[in-house]
């Protein structure tokens, strides 16, 4: 096999990738012009915001970013009201299990609740969480719809900015809070994990949990289905006063794994007592590079 | 040179400077180095990706304009080359998620055609084959091309490319494996 690969990767020269591409990119003109550089740092200087004309080479990605947002969030405004009026209606219990944040955990499960699709539009929430032991913490599962705050991700630099209004409405999704009914005054304890020169560093942002919950609204999570990510950036444990605990992998997409408090010996079956989602975020590297400047701020 | 530009922007984000009244100046003017040292790296880089000269172009000011705003938070963990590529693999492929993108680009059918319709009229036997191994590379799966750009394009070391895509240095190590065999094989008769 060995033997194999290596007459395999005899015959092409790998190193003349570089200059291969180089040579074909510079011949199609690929290259760093004067004016793209003007233009670039002319996007970067602060008077750029008030001249949309210097962000002409942008035409499609940047240009909608204003009206889009705006119609966005007015659009969302509405699907949390129409959702939100639904709910009322249709099922008393869920609403107090959602006014109920401070005990969203085990034994406080609910039936199953839908929020099925209006004439108008097709927001679904579907209540469809699987228990530990039967008697699991709440999480919604969410296709489509408005976060609960109705707020876009913050980062104004993402993709997501200068999407077109459809793309405005797909990129839907609920804030974690109302994810897993949880806020940060549930929270007893709050720490993180990242990688810092080949080891993991563990830090207690208990004193920020107010702060990191902010942060995590502002991201529109949408379930997205696939097998979760080993890898992570940064790794949130949240432990708040109830039975279970969160765990939130932050890599290229959130992982939020939901555990019980009393799984944690190594026998139990690990399946009947973690639970874990997968979602994605416009912009998870935003999420990031913010969550990264709250770690290290003083 | 770039090593030279690298260690002293570097330094400079990293203890910055106390007369904040030149702090908007000197980013610029960090930006500017940048763009100067990286710009073509993160121009191709992002065109590689989406496969369009001027979305390329727009990927590439959306970079910097990240790096701008993020400047302060960068922590000299990685080579600011690493940052500014995973910012530009990570922005780039924002962009082709994007369901604008979906709909209004036909990206790679044309890029196709046109690579074809160029090498029909190209006798340059040497022009050919470097677009033949562009266009491969730009069709490799994502994770290989991911690799394969910043090993053997950007230079980078495995440990950068790891910190760059956030896998493990033997992630890395497995997928360039692969990828070579991957690429090797659709070139295999080509050039």
């Amino acid at each position: 096999m060995e033997n194999k690969t290596d007459t395999k990767e005899k015959s092409f020269d790998f190193s003349m990738i570089k200059s291969s591409l180089n040579s074909s990119m510079e011949q199609d003109d690929i290259s760093v012009s004067e004016d793209l550089v003007k233009k670039t740092m002319n996007l970067i200087k602060p008077q750029a915001d008030s001249n949309p004309s210097i962000t002409s080479n942008n035409h499609k990605w940047k240009s909608k970013l204003n009206f889009t947002n705006v119609a966005a969030a007015v659009l969302l405004v509405f699907l949390i009201g129409t959702v939100a009026g639904k709910n009322l209606l249709d099922n008393n219990m869920n609403m107090a299990k959602k006014d109920d944040r401070i005990a969203p955990e085990i034994g406080e499960s609910l039936a199953s609740y839908d929020v099925a699709q209006e004439d108008n539009g097709d927001y679904q929430v579907v209540d469809d969480m699987a228990s530990t032991d039967g008697n699991s913490p709440l999480v919604t599962d969410a296709t489509g719809g408005g976060g609960l705050d109705g707020k876009l991700p913050m980062d104004s630099t993402t993709s997501s900015e200068g999407a077109t209004m459809e793309e405005a409405m797909e990129e839907s999704g609920l804030t974690f809070s109302y994810l897993t009914n949880l806020e940060y005054s549930d929270v007893e304890s709050l720490e993180v994990y990242y990688y810092m020169d080949n080891s993991v560093i563990n830090k207690d942002l208990s004193l920020k949990k107010e702060e990191v919950f902010d942060l995590l609204n502002l991201y529109l999570l949408d379930e997205v289905n696939v097998s979760p990510e080993e890898e992570w950036v940064y790794k949130l444990s949240i432990v708040p006063s109830g039975l279970s605990i969160y765990t939130i992998y932050i890599g290229n997409d959130i992982n939020i794994s939901i555990e019980s408090k009393t799984s944690s010996s190594t026998n139990v079956d690990e399946s009947k007592n973690q639970f874990r989602r997968t979602f994605k975020v416009s912009d998870v590297e935003g999420l990031k590079i913010q969550l990264d400047q709250l770690i290290n701020a003083k | 040179m770039q090593e030279d530009n690298q260690s002293r922007i570097k330094e400079e984000i990293l203890y910055g400077d106390e007369d904040t009244s030149l702090g908007k100046d000197k980013e610029e003017f960090e930006i500017e180095s940048l763009i100067q040292d990286y710009g073509n790296d993160v121009l191709r880089v992002a065109y590689m990706y989406v496969k369009d000269k001027d979305v390329a172009q727009d990927v590439f000011q959306d970079v910097f304009l990240k790096v701008s705003k993020n400047l302060d938070t960068f922590r000299g963990a990685s080579s600011i080359k690493t940052w500014l590529i995973r910012i530009t693999i990570n922005t780039s492929k924002d962009y082709l998620k994007s369901a604008w993108t979906r709909r209004v680009f036909p990206i790679s059918d044309h890029h196709e055609r046109t690579l074809k319709a160029k090498d029909l009229i190209s006798n340059i036997e040497r022009e050919e084959t470097n677009k033949i191994i562009r266009a491969t590379v730009m069709e490799l799966p994502g994770k290989y091309k991911d690799v394969i750009l910043c090993f053997y394009f950007l230079d980078m070391s495995i440990k950068e490319i790891a910190q760059a895509l956030n896998v493990k240095e033997g992630t890395v190590k497995s997928r360039l494996s692969r990828a070579k065999i991957k690429l090797k094989e659709k070139l295999e008769g080509r050039i």
